[in-house]
């Protein structure tokens, strides 16, 4: 007896479930991507504090950043200094210069806030000097960044 | 003459390209997602200048000072030792603190008052222990010393 074998049919795998898939989990991870943008000087190791809150997406808004580092660390070409300790967008800046941009988006955005990501190691003299630069710009309402816990703080070095 | 038609081979896309590329955004986007912890808040408000050149009846006010080694006292007592973050001592008299402050009807409101060499991770220990007992009005005093 001959067993004629079946035509074999293009062995096609069908894609399209795997597309639509892969593209739902590439939509998913690129808006929860771009929801946490905010100026993050990688230099600054936030210090752990486990009752804050973690603030609502349309909290984030209107907020100014100014990363504290301790006196000395290295940024770029320069280093922090007395004259010079705090960072915004990865330029150095003084009491003064802070003040200014600190004015200068306080009338550009009603509701301003300071978001003040300080090195756990920092000193307060520093911190001392930025609160003091708000109050002179005008802002009141200051916020130290901070983790949860220390898994969050490890994983983000 | 007589042009015979090609046979109509199955219009077909070439995907594999595309997934290939679909694929890395994917991979480069789940890894920079893992990478990114959350930041947390903890804030607290500077007392208007009002509040500083006038003589207000601040109600219920306390001080909170911690020295350079990171010693905290209020009233001049020491609660909680140097090495813990969490200082359940300061914690259970804040809220206290608080209860008499409602009892009285008055906002209850810390001021931390650190010196100049504290470490932030202290200032937000004690920041921490004011969130736990739910007290809300936290300022600081920074003084006007070195003023221009």
């Amino acid at each position: 007896m001959k067993l004629r074998p079946a035509e074999e049919p293009e062995a096609n795998i069908d894609m399209t479930p795997m597309i639509d898939c892969v593209f739902l989990l590439l939509i998913f991870f690129m808006v929860s991507a771009t929801l946490s943008k905010v100026d993050q000087t990688p230099e600054v190791k936030l210090p752990i504090a486990p009752k804050a809150a973690i603030p609502e997406a349309e909290d984030l808004r209107g907020r100014g950043v100014v990363n504290i580092v301790p006196l000395g660390t290295p940024m770029g070409a320069s280093a922090t200094s007395e004259d010079q300790p705090f960072i915004i967008s990865g330029q150095l800046v003084d009491e003064k210069g802070l003040t200014d941009i600190i004015t200068q988006r306080r009338e550009e955005e009603t509701d301003f806030r300071v978001y003040m990501r300080v090195d756990k190691n920092a000193e307060f003299r520093t911190v001392k000097r930025a609160i003091r630069a708000c109050a002179h710009a005008g802002v009141f309402d200051i916020i130290f960044g901070t983790f949860q816990s220390q898994s969050a703080a490890g994983s983000a070095i | 003459m007589k042009l015979k038609r090609q046979a109509n081979p199955k219009a077909e896309v070439a995907m594999t390209p595309l997934i290939d590329c679909v694929f890395l955004l994917l991979v480069f986007f789940m890894v920079s997602a893992n990478f990114k912890a959350q930041e947390a808040d903890i804030s607290f408000s500077l007392p208007g200048t009002a509040a500083q050149s006038d003589a207000v009846d601040i109600p219920d006010e306390q001080i909170i000072q911690i020295t350079e080694n990171g010693n905290v006292f209020l009233n001049d007592l020491e609660y909680d030792s140097v090495t813990d973050p969490d200082m359940p001592e300061l914690v259970k008299t804040l809220i206290l603190f608080r209860q008499t402050a409602e009892a009285n009807r008055v906002p209850a409101m810390i001021t931390i008052a650190p010196e100049d060499k504290v470490k932030q991770q202290r200032v937000v220990d004690v920041l921490n222990a004011c969130t736990a007992a739910k007290i809300s009005n936290v300022t600081f005093a920074v003084g006007d010393e070195e003023d221009i």
